[in-house]
């Protein structure tokens, strides 16, 4: 098989699992700050949704797009989010989700973002390029930040939130950066989402969509990105290499997080990232 | 007109009492959030499809069986779900998760299974009649409804107050450890709340799939969302409190999709949680603030 | 220094703190003691903001800090440890204490993630400088070995350690004599009087009354939530008052202390 057709069998494969890294990623930062926010479905709508009004109604390229889309879920997660960081475990996750149902229904409810039915026709224009650049970013963002300051915070926060604020780390503060940026990441795997298969529609964002996503960090462990990454890259190609099995994507999604939690509660990678460089 | 509107209100919110409820009796006692929970809402609908076509029941032996069916397989899921977490740190967010791929798992089951396209009842199957009060008219199905929940709830809430295993139930609520002394074993309890919670979650679900006459593996999700808000907005681990709000949510979205739209029907469960843990953090009911989640 | 005025805290219908007050003198080692139950953490967590008091004031250095947020208590010059250790457990000794010297850090965390201009220079004196703390506790050579690996009476001083990284004027300590072996207790108490000689001011709460009669400068005895004698610790211990609160074992090992 010559590689062009090789590209061609897997090109929308290798494209999810750039796009589903991007993903675990924003689920690795939130969870590295012990909160459980279940929004990731909704932020990947709304970048999906912006970047396709913006790409179908003015004609801008996916560059332009991507950075306005992002913009508008930092703004956005800044905004909803501002109230919702008082909630603590449980209460943050169910809050969380309940946005997510909420902007769902306004979707499906809205004549101009295709209801139901949702958006067609979007320009299919993120190169494979383009996408694992981003996801290259992301990932070298994620270990520059655990190796300064920032990442010490964070893993202070997870450990203990008490503790930390007696240090004087401001929790309020850094649960909200890194909620916003989450939202970013999640909205920017929405935009690639959108141009790499031409159509959206609510489903693609529902309840659903977040447990799979949450999947991809429990399953490769959130002690480091790379166990994210690692988690969405098995995840996404594993039904698609047990080409029968396809149809169990989320069968076998749900049993991986079951038996992780009750048998592995680290995930697959559990590796340390140290939290200062060295200065030797 | 207001009277029809609030009379199918009072039915949902029946339906939504009943699984709150049920809800709430685990978190109360096993302190676990359970989203498998809404599973056994989908599974007491199928197996009373499965019992009524193939097996030809009548509708009066249909309903104990599919409380006795589901209970017993929701009593093995949960054992074997919820065993690994124990004396874990962090015991709610692993069992939120955990649950999350469980119910993950079961409603792609039931979907291979059964086929995602709704399923219906035999037609003549369960109470069929049409009745009308001036110019509210009320279904037999609707009557059975407003009949058995304050029957399984009656029958539950005597059970919880005067059983020896209630009481040790509700010991083990307050305090893990209460039920060895009250010389109960705390495995029998966890299979006992997870057999009784269930019940009252298939039954739920066997009620609307007779209602609406349409079974779905994934009407369980659509409950399960609702009804961890509707808990949420009641009070986590409140049994009264879950009551009262299922009742009035139940109530209030059929009024506003009757004289709202239905985008205002699906916003209205959660615009109110998100509205209810923004004025209170931590819930509506006071109690359970010691050992919040 | 430290001023704790009329401070009330109540837990449902227990008061655990009745109107209690004292005084911290600046550069002095100043002990809380008790029977259990008497309020010593709770009056910790109140000072350092864990706890809102339902009543009373804290004034620091003259300034009213009872409604300061918690975080904001260590840029004033405040530090604490707590009495079961709460050390960071997937961090290094180094990246805990690290942890502690955060309000210092006034880069751009953008600079910090990016590891350039102020934020390199800055993440490179934080490390140099918890390594001299680090030095200080003499824990050099365990640096960079995961806190969960170390003994008892070393993650004790790891949690002062990190402690002192925010370069604080007021040290809590809460019970940190606690499950030491009579060496590391010697130790500590060398640490706490060289922390002294630097002008550090030290509360301590402890349990262990000899070592607090030796070290201390200062007394506060509570009971009940109430201040029962409050003074220097000759004077303390012969307060009949003290006596009676600690009779039988604990008044034998106390006048034994004398």
């Amino acid at each position: 098989m010559s590689f062009e057709d090789l590209w061609w069998t897997y090109e929308s494969l290798v494209l999810s699992v750039g796009i589903n890294s991007l993903l675990a990623l924003s689920v690795y930062l939130v969870l590295a700050t012990g909160q459980l926010f279940l929004a990731q479905g909704a932020f990947m709508a709304i970048g999906a949704y912006t970047s396709a009004m913006l790409s179908l109604n003015c004609g801008l390229s996916l560059p332009v797009t991507l950075v306005l889309a992002m913009t508008v879920s930092g703004l956005t997660a800044f905004a909803v989010c501002w109230p919702m960081l008082r909630l603590s475990g449980v209460y943050l996750g169910i809050a969380t989700i309940a946005f997510g149902e909420v902007l769902r229904a306004i979707i499906i409810n809205s004549e101009p973002l295709g209801g139901a039915l949702g958006l067609n026709g979007i320009p299919t224009s993120a190169s494979p390029v383009f996408i694992y650049g981003c996801v290259l970013v992301c990932i070298a963002g994620c270990f520059a930040a655990i190796r300064s300051k920032v990442g010490r915070a964070m893993e202070a926060i997870r450990s203990d939130e008490t503790a930390a604020q007696v240090l004087g780390i401001n929790v309020f503060r850094y649960k909200m950066a890194i909620v916003v940026v989450a939202a970013m990441i999640a909205s920017a795997a929405g935009v690639l989402n959108a141009h790499s298969h031409s159509s959206i529609s609510p489903e693609d964002f529902s309840f659903e969509a977040t447990v799979t996503i949450l999947s991809f960090a429990i399953m490769g462990g959130v002690s480091s990105p790379v166990g994210a990454v690692l988690g969405a890259a098995i995840l996404t190609s594993l039904p698609e290499a047990l080409r029968g099995l396809a149809d169990y994507r989320s069968l076998i999604n749900g049993l991986i997080i079951v038996l992780v939690v009750a048998f592995r509660p680290e995930g697959l990678v559990s590796w340390r990232v140290p939290k200062a460089r060295r200065h030797a | 007109m207001l009277a029809q509107q609030l009379l199918n209100g009072l039915v949902l919110g029946t339906i939504y009492c009943l699984f709150s409820i049920g809800f709430n009796l685990i978190f109360g006692v096993l302190h676990v959030i359970n989203l498998v929970y809404g599973v056994y809402f989908a599974m007491g609908a199928y197996v009373a499809l499965v019992l009524a076509t193939t097996f030809g029941l009548p509708f009066i032996a249909v309903v104990p069986a599919v409380v006795c069916v589901v209970g017993l397989i929701a009593a093995l899921i949960d054992w074997a779900v919820l065993t690994p977490l124990k004396g874990r740190e962090g015991r709610y967010l692993a069992s939120l998760i955990i649950t999350m791929g469980a119910a993950l798992f079961l409603y792609s089951l039931l979907g291979h299974a059964f086929g995602v396209e709704a399923r219906r009842f035999p037609v003549d199957f369960g109470p069929s009649a049409l009745y009308r009060f001036g110019g509210v008219s009320i279904t037999g199905v609707q009557i059975a409804i407003l009949a058995i929940a304050p029957l399984v709830i009656g029958v539950l809430a005597y059970f919880l107050k005067f059983s020896r295993w209630g009481i040790a139930i509700r010991a083990a609520a307050d305090n893990e450890r209460a039920s060895l002394i009250v010389g109960i074993n705390p495995m029998l309890i966890t299979l006992g709340v997870s057999f009784l919670a269930a019940a009252l979650s298939a039954t739920a679900g066997m009620l609307i799939g007779l209602n609406f006459n349409a079974v779905q593996p994934y009407m369980g999700e659509f409950m399960m969302l609702r009804g961890f808000a509707i808990v949420i907005i009641g009070g986590l681990g409140s049994l009264p409190g879950a009551a009262i709000a299922g009742l009035a949510l139940g109530i209030m979205e059929i009024l506003t999709s009757a004289y709202g739209s239905s985008l205002y029907r699906e916003v209205l469960t959660f615009a109110l949680l998100l509205l209810t843990l923004w004025i209170f953090p931590n819930g509506l009911v006071k109690q359970i603030n010691a050992r919040r989640p | 220094m430290l001023e704790v005025k009329n401070i009330s805290v109540r837990f449902g219908g227990l008061m655990a703190l009745k109107e209690a007050s004292f005084q911290v003198r600046p550069g002095s080692i100043h002990a809380l003691i008790g029977p259990n139950g008497a309020g010593k953490t709770t009056i910790f967590n109140v000072i350092s903001g864990v706890q809102r008091p339902d009543a009373g004031h804290i004034l620091f250095g003259g300034i009213d800090i009872t409604g300061l947020p918690l975080h904001q208590r260590a840029s004033c010059g405040m530090a604490r440890t707590f009495q079961n250790i709460r050390l960071f457990a997937g961090m290094n000794v180094i990246e805990n204490v690290m942890c502690g010297m955060h309000p210092a850090l006034g880069a751009n965390p953008l600079l910090s993630i990016l590891g350039i201009g102020k934020g390199r220079a800055e993440e490179r004196r934080c490390h140099q400088r918890c390594l001299e703390i680090l030095t200080q506790v003499g824990l050099a050579d365990l640096a960079y070995s995961p806190v969960t690996a170390l003994s008892y009476g070393h993650q004790r001083r790891v949690e002062i350690a990190r402690a002192l990284a925010s370069g604080p004027t007021l040290l809590l300590l809460d019970e940190p004599a606690a499950g030491m072996n009579p060496t590391e207790t010697r130790d500590l108490a060398r640490l706490l009087i060289a922390l002294r000689q630097r002008g550090l001011t030290v509360v301590v709460v402890e349990h262990d009354l000899h070592f607090v009669m030796k070290l201390s400068d200062r007394i506060t005895v509570l009971n009940f939530g109430e201040v029962l004698a409050d003074g220097a610790p000759l004077a303390v211990r012969n307060d009949p008052r003290v006596i009676d609160a600690y009779l039988g074992s604990s008044a034998a090992s106390m006048r034994e202390s004398a």
